[in-house]
């Protein structure tokens, strides 16, 4: 861990209980505080959020209306309807990650379908987090994570990820320097906010160190379809043995660009699953049919749009890696995702303050670092969701936002 | 408190909360696919599907059903709620769920009343309800629909917040609640609009500070409720198309 990386981590551990969710409400409060104020402002261009912009594949919304057969009436053939979801879409998840990771997963007893990734992130954490418990949680992160574990009772120890030069990424050995107590690891690959992505020998490292160390991994792998140059990683549930002690999280939204539909899934032994199962009838009850509908026609089309989408990330990224090679601005190493992570420590103004100016000067909207961790107060986060033509007058903008920053202060 | 909690398996790891809602679960599963549904809905939704409302809706729910929501809860409260203090959940379950939250009330909270149809949400939750006068209770808590005796009682309660379940009876014939003091916290459900299996949706409405609190656990939880639903919702409601 570099010295820059103890400054960044040192305010910013070990939060519990209601202190943690004070922390998570602040961060991600800064984010929405953001966005509310480009609201406000014209011709602003967002490399803010993470909702893809890339238009929902007709396949899918038609996939939807099938539930309703189009004339009307619903789909003639009736179904029984479980709080786990559909079981068509469950088996149709589980057949992927047969065909696409080698992964055996039952879709009776070992999947769960939830209303997006987040309500499978709240609902894990509730199974598995009691007061006084320890979590050890990737810094930086997307701070959701703190507020769900907050509302557990359970205390949240920051695992810094940042490695020498612009490398982040957990190791094995700092889970064992800062977290060995704790009873869960919640893994992010790929990393939201850094981009980073394991390797899967990084992966299996994880996994092996984790059990050795008794303790359980929620691997939250809603970004596994967007990794770039072609990087190897691995979910966690294909490393062997790791089945028992890990639970892993995933999504549609991001994959298909179909948020609206909030579907998500967990994937976990059959006890887990029968415990999220059951706090999530007494919550929210079944994801809608509709949107399992809309889920099973994405795995279902024709032509995978994820390629199609991928390659229109990796244009943009490219586009926003030049630009920011050009201002000199450097950026942590980007294998996985929907953001860059920039490192603004230059113009000495704090991360905050330069978003903030750099939106009402120039109408670009980025969210500061310290809305993903109290550390990375230099720090902002770019997101690809962007029209490459919206992402190029973004750089203008920022270029001449950074010139006249160095110019005048 | 137990800060060193080693297990080896998920199984080992599960928490207590989880292990009370596995003792008191049995798995519902109802049919869908075998309920008429209006030509103009299908239309509706295709329309707006096409138009790009795939995508994430306001955080809170869309604009317009907030504000058929909070003219509608004119008829508990003397007058209209803003937009600002109605928010869209996926359930009334989760409704309650994240005004629990946002009220501090897990674990080991205390309310005034009885815990009613969402008893076992209570209980996992360690959320003690009772009729017994304690002081230091700050919260009491009456569902509607079963408990119209006690709406005196539910108005005149010295606490600081009340908390009204009106279940799916917000568009329905009930007026019993009129009256209701200004800041009341009402939570219900938006299904019975449609009474379609599928298009759940619930609701909160509190004064506007305490409902940024709310809010905040919703976007926990599970961010927004679907578009589809929403826009169902206002279908029903004569946003056409």
């Amino acid at each position: 861990m570099s010295s820059e990386t103890k400054d960044n981590h040192a305010s910013n551990e070990n939060k519990a209980g209601r202190g943690a969710v004070e922390s998570g409400q602040k961060a991600t409060s800064l984010r929405y505080q953001m966005m509310d104020l480009a609201k406000t402002k014209k011709d602003v261009i967002s490399l803010g959020r993470g909702d893809p912009d890339l238009h929902t594949q007709k396949e899918i919304i038609d996939g939807t209306m099938k539930y309703f057969s189009g004339s009307g009436k619903l789909d003639s053939h009736p179904r029984l309807e479980s709080v786990r979801g559909l079981s068509d879409l469950r088996a149709k998840i589980a057949d992927r990650f047969m065909d696409e990771k080698g992964i055996v997963v039952d879709p009776e007893r070992e999947l769960l379908i939830t209303n997006g990734a987040q309500e499978g992130l709240f609902l894990a954490l509730l199974a598995l987090v009691d007061p006084g418990d320890k979590v050890a949680c990737p810094d930086p992160r997307y701070t959701s994570y703190d507020q769900a574990i907050g509302a557990c009772g359970g205390t949240i120890v920051s695992i810094p990820t940042q490695q020498e030069g612009r490398s982040f990424e957990l190791k094995e050995e700092d889970l064992i320097e800062h977290a060995s107590d704790a009873k869960l690891l919640v893994f992010v690959n790929p990393s939201n906010p850094t981009g980073a992505c394991a390797t899967a020998e990084n992966v299996r490292n994880l996994a092996q160190v984790s059990k050795d160390l008794g303790m359980i991994v929620l691997s939250d792998e809603i970004y596994e379809d967007i990794v770039f140059e072609n990087h190897k990683s691995l979910s966690f549930w294909g490393v062997s043995g790791a089945r028992d002690h890990s639970v892993v999280l995933s999504g549609f939204s991001k994959s298909y660009a179909m948020t609206g539909f909030r579907v998500g899934f967990l994937v976990g032994p059959p006890s887990f699953i029968d415990a999220v199962s059951a706090l999530k009838q007494t919550t929210s009850g079944p994801c809608p049919v509709f949107s399992q509908y809309a889920a099973l026609a994405a795995l279902e089309m024709e032509h995978d749009s994820r390629p199609q989408f991928l390659s229109r990330y990796e244009g943009r990224r490219q586009m926003l890696m030049n630009g920011f090679d050009r201002m000199g601005i450097p950026y942590a190493e980007h294998y996985g995702g929907l953001f860059l992570w920039a490192d603004m420590t230059r113009f000495g103004i704090g991360a905050e303050e330069f978003c903030y100016r750099l939106l009402r000067d120039v109408g670009v909207l980025m969210f500061p670092g310290n809305s993903f961790g109290e550390g990375w107060k230099n720090w902002v986060r770019v997101s690809l969701l962007a029209p490459k033509k919206s992402i190029e007058e973004a750089i203008v903008r920022m270029a001449e936002f950074v010139e006249g920053l160095e110019k005048n202060g | 408190m137990n800060n060193v909690n080693k297990v080896s398996t998920v199984a080992e790891a599960l928490s207590e909360r989880a292990k009370i809602a596995v003792a008191g679960w049995s798995e519902a599963t109802c049919k869908s696919g075998d309920i008429q549904i209006p030509k103009g809905l299908v239309e509706s939704l295709t329309y707006h599907l096409l138009k790009g409302e795939t995508h994430y809706p306001d955080r809170p729910g869309m604009s317009e059903l907030r504000e058929h929501v909070g003219r509608e809860l004119g008829n508990y409260v003397d007058i209209p709620r803003d937009p600002n203090e109605v928010l869209i959940t996926a359930s009334e379950g989760e409704a309650i769920f994240v005004t629990m939250l946002g009220l501090d009330l897990l674990p080991g909270g205390q309310m005034l009343g009885e815990k009613g149809q969402h008893k076992e949400l209570f209980d996992w939750m360690g959320i003690e309800v009772s009729q017994r006068v304690d002081t230091s209770v700050s919260v009491a808590y009456l569902e509607l629909d079963e408990q119209r005796s006690r709406v005196e009682w539910f108005k005149n309660s010295n606490v600081d917040n009340k908390i009204l379940t009106v279940g799916g009876n917000l568009y329905g014939k009930n007026v019993e609640a009129v009256g209701l003091p200004s800041d009341t916290i009402i939570v219900g459900s938006l299904s019975s609009l449609l009474g379609i299996h599928g298009f759940d949706l619930g609701f909160v409405s509190a004064e506007a500070t305490l409902l940024k609190g709310v809010t905040a656990w919703k976007q926990a939880s599970s961010i927004c409720a679907p578009s589809p639903s929403q826009r169902a919702a206002l279908w029903k409601l004569g946003e056409k198309p």
